[in-house]
């Protein structure tokens, strides 16, 4: 009895504290909630950050006018709000909805885009459409600086079109304008706007070939850092002494990867583009040719991330085309694994576009795309200049797949990827050593031989930690993807190392 | 029974496409030519911006396919797409007056099932013989009567549906200020034709306007502000000049103008700076009205030199000039009396009255100093036995820039 009056005695002090503590707990949560808002250091929003969505190309080819000198806070302030009209304008027809176009447009050029937007939403029309480039001449600026008269040549661009849900079809265009511009508020809105002339687009692309007769590579991470080349393990006398084993195995060139988000999405990080520079130094003085993979872990393909894939793209080749370690741009890595989750249409048509901007800017190397199959590798075999597929079937069947590619087209037909993994463990036990591995290459440059393949094989080294991005989470999948390598985690060299080195 | 029942139908299917395929083969070889251009428009030509709606009929069209076809025109502001509709049972593509309504160039495509039959390029061009209005635009608004200002007149013109009006235009620009009007006949380019109004030497307003064929624009003005002052030079004006510490002088300006002769901006501060022989400065401000500022202070209380001049800061300035004042005094009167009172005074003024009341008077005796106050002209100082003892001293009366030396002999 006396321990039972006990325990009460216990339970309810317990008990007590315990709602004491609950109440105080939530009294502290409401009191903290009601302290946070209105910070007065926020009040400015000095501390805003502005992510852009929209970076066409702009250039200005003359801001000399008879009315007064364009300043150049002016000037960014007029490009600016005239781009944004541009998004917002092309968002509209897309959406079907204003927002944003009070901001953008006097009262008058206001009405009559709302009363086509409004035709539009009756016949169920959408379009969606951006604009890559504008080339922009200042014809006039009012002595008091309230009325700018642009003229925007040439500004090129892609629309699709959608009736009742159905995309109807595709089109570039290449459009003159004239604009008049009137301060208001604060902003530079659009008064008149007027489509002035409209141009054909050849859209024509000049095929180049590479400058290397056999390509005969190996696909390249550093060991310790695999889908990470240039992050935070990046290190010069890693790369130049990978890069030795590389020539030590009589190869003539690599292909690295070039992470879209790694590198900072549209606003390429300074920091980033000289590690990618360094590594071509290495590769360079290794005297080994290297491919470089773009916008690796990019699957987007919206036409509104158009610009800024495109600005991406200009940061990084116009800093390395000049290079000589430069061989090819391989523009995107197995985009056809994107077919089901974005649609065939819209990936190959952001590959198109961004073949015909890659070849815009650098007309020296050729483009590929890496296929994950070579059933895949017709896509857009009009566009690139060199075929590249991934192999990863049995290799009784690589000679015809490759065969089959070669007699289709006259371009050069390189096998990108290949290899096997040497792991057979708790997730896999009926999987391959590293006799098997050795087989499997001594098999291959039987094929090669004969066919005279350009080839890279899947990769160097096997790999400690595998990015679950890579090929998800499942163990089985992620400890196959670490084992592909000629040279294990130890450093020790596969016996398919040796069979590379004296083929 | 099971074998018949199936053959019936097989036996029709086979009839069906035999039939087909004979008819197919009889008919006539002009259709691969149809089926090649089986959807042809009349070209579009370059059309006048109106609110009615634009028919577009077709020159070949296959009424049975005909609802796979679009036409697709693409404009100055966004894109439609058009649907055929059958009108006297023929088609015609209907274009919208929301579309038809604003110029520029237009491309037009004519589509089936993802494909492009027929490409061309359009005008729709502004209606010159409907002017709709005018928009004006003048800035700066507040010039300057100088010869380097102008303001601009910036003129949109527009048809009655608001599109900009063909390059060449001819539009009427017009100026008026006092009794000049101007009038400048200019051509449009890009739009619009603009126009530089140099200010006019003289302040006043500036009214604008234009117009095109009978139509005009609002009237907006301009204000012609004087230019910067000029140099100008001022007076003193007072009752004498005495160091009284009690009459007001008054210092004045003249009429300050601009270079053309404009009186400058009522409100405009001028200080005036004064410094007296002991090298002290100090300044009274007053602001312009009709071009003339006025500014007052006191006399000195003791004799004095001032140099005066007036400035609009960093703008213009005036030359010094001098004002002496001159003491009310000739010698002050100290007396002793018996109770150890020393008088200061009667001190007067220059007609023989008591200086005014609050007068300051100091008196040095012994290393310490005492200030009084007058009133009625005089001052009294209490000097206590226990302070100054029975001895000889030599005091100091300090008084209105004057001084007096005296020995007394407290018993």
């Amino acid at each position: 009895m006396k321990n039972n009056k006990t325990l009460y005695r216990a339970l309810l002090l317990a008990g007590f504290i315990l709602i004491n503590a609950g109440i105080l707990f939530g009294i502290s949560q409401v009191i903290a909630y009601l302290n946070t808002g209105a910070d007065r250091s926020k009040m400015l929003h000095l501390d805003l950050k502005q992510e852009r969505f929209y970076i066409p190309d702009v250039t200005w080819e003359s801001e000399v006018n008879p009315g007064r000198p364009m300043e150049e806070a002016n000037r960014k302030k007029i490009e600016q709000d005239y781009l944004d009209a541009w998004h917002i304008k092309n968002t509209s027809f897309f959406t079907g909805k204003d927002a944003g176009i009070t901001d953008h447009f006097t009262k008058n050029a206001r009405e009559k885009i709302v009363e086509l937007l409004a035709q539009n939403m009756e016949d169920q029309t959408y379009i969606q459409a951006t604009t890559l480039s504008h080339h922009i001449t200042l014809e006039f600026y009012s002595a008091d600086g309230t009325i700018a008269v642009l003229t925007d040549r040439n500004v090129a661009g892609i629309e699709r079109m959608f009736k009742n849900d159905k995309f109807l079809f595709e089109r570039y265009f290449k459009e003159d304008y004239k604009i008049i511009l009137l301060l208001e508020d604060g902003f530079w809105k659009i008064r008149h706007f007027e489509k002035t002339a409209i141009h054909k687009d050849p859209q024509k692309l000049v095929t180049v070939s590479p400058d290397q007769k056999l390509l005969e590579g190996i696909n390249y991470y550093p060991q310790m850092s695999p889908w990470d080349t240039f992050g935070e393990n990046f290190d010069v006398s890693i790369l130049s002494n990978d890069f030795k084993i590389i020539k030590d195995l009589n190869l003539n060139s690599i292909r690295v990867f070039v992470g879209y988000d790694d590198f900072g999405k549209a606003i390429v990080s300074e920091e980033k583009l000289n590690k990618l520079e360094l590594l071509l130094n290495e590769a360079d003085k290794a005297k080994l040719k290297v491919i470089v993979t773009l916008f690796d872990f990019y699957g987007d393909y919206r036409l509104q991330d158009y610009t800024l894939t495109n600005r991406h793209m200009k940061t990084i080749v116009n800093h390395i085309k000049n290079h000589p370690a430069i061989l090819a741009w391989d523009l995107k890595n197995e985009p056809n694994l994107d077919f089901d989750s974005r649609g065939e249409r819209e990936v190959l048509s952001w590959l198109e576009q961004s073949i015909s901007y890659l070849k815009h800017l650098d007309q020296v190397h050729p483009v590929t795309i890496g296929w994950s199959s070579p059933e895949a590798a017709m896509y857009l075999v009009d566009k690139v200049d060199v075929i590249s597929y991934h192999y990863y079937q049995d290799l009784k069947d690589l000679s015809s797949a490759h065969k089959k590619l070669t007699s289709a087209t006259n371009k050069p037909v390189v096998l990108q990827e290949f290899g096997m993994s040497s792991y057979y463990g708790m997730w896999n036990l009926l999987g391959n050593d590293e006799e098997d591995q050795a087989a499997y290459y001594k098999r291959f440059f039987e094929t090669q031989k004969r066919d005279s393949i350009n080839y890279l094989s899947w990769t160097l080294f096997d790999f400690g930690e595998i990015p679950s991005r890579v090929a998800g989470k499942l163990p089985w999948r992620k400890n196959k993807q670490a084992f592909f390598g000629l040279i294990d985690i130890d450093g020790e060299k596969d016996d398919a190392y040796l069979v590379i080195k004296n083929r | 029974m099971h074998n018949r029942k199936n053959i019936v139908p097989f036996l029709v299917l086979a009839l069906v496409i035999s039939s087909i395929s004979l008819l197919s083969f009889y008919t006539p070889k002009e259709k691969p030519n149809t089926s090649a251009i089986l959807f042809k428009i009349s070209e579009i030509k370059d059309i006048i911006v109106s609110a009615e709606e634009q028919i577009i009929a077709f020159d070949t069209y296959d009424l049975n396919t005909i609802h796979s076809v679009n036409l697709v025109l693409s404009g100055t502001y966004g894109n439609i797409i058009l649907n055929p509709i059958l009108e006297n049972e023929a088609p015609v593509f209907k274009i919208p007056n929301t579309f038809t309504k604003y110029a520029g160039s237009v491309a037009y495509c004519l589509f089936q099932n993802e494909k492009s039959l027929q490409k061309g390029v359009f005008r729709l061009l502004s209606d010159t013989t409907n002017i709709g209005s005018i928009e004006n635009y003048l800035g700066p608004r507040s010039i300057v009567a100088n010869e380097r200002d102008y303001t601009m007149l910036v003129s949109i013109p527009t048809d009655s549906l608001g599109n900009l009006l063909p390059d060449g235009t001819e539009i009427e620009l017009k100026t008026q200020f006092k009794n000049s009007i101007t009038k400048n006949t200019e051509r449009l380019s890009s739009g619009f034709a603009w126009k530089r109004i140099p200010a006019p030497l003289q302040t006043g307003r500036i009214s604008t306007g234009s117009t095109l064929q009978k139509v005009s624009s609002k009237e907006l003005i301009a204000d012609i502000f004087p230019d910067l002052a000029q140099d100008f030079t001022i007076s003193v004006n007072s009752n004498h000049n005495y160091a009284d510490g009690n009459e007001i002088i008054t210092f004045q300006t003249t009429q300050i103008k601009d270079k053309q002769g404009n009186i400058i901006t009522d409100g405009t501060l001028v200080a005036f700076i004064i410094q007296d022989d002991l090298g002290a400065y100090w300044q009274t401000n007053a602001t312009t009205i009709n071009g003339f500022a006025f500014a007052k202070t006191l006399h000195p209380q003791s004799p004095s030199r001032w140099k005066i001049r007036a400035t609009i800061s960093g703008i213009a300035k005036s030359p010094k000039i001098d004002q002496v004042f001159v003491s009310i005094l000739d010698s002050i009167p100290v007396n002793i009396q018996r109770n150890r009172q020393l008088v200061v005074g009667p001190l007067t003024s220059y007609l023989g009255q008591f200086v005014q009341d609050g007068i300051s008077v100091s008196m040095q005796i012994d290393g310490k100093t005492y200030t009084r106050l007058t009133k009625n002209g005089e001052v009294t100082f209490q000097l206590k036995k226990e302070d100054h003892p029975k001895d000889k001293y030599t005091i100091t009366v300090n008084t209105l820039g004057l001084e007096t030396i005296k020995n007394i002999r407290f018993n």
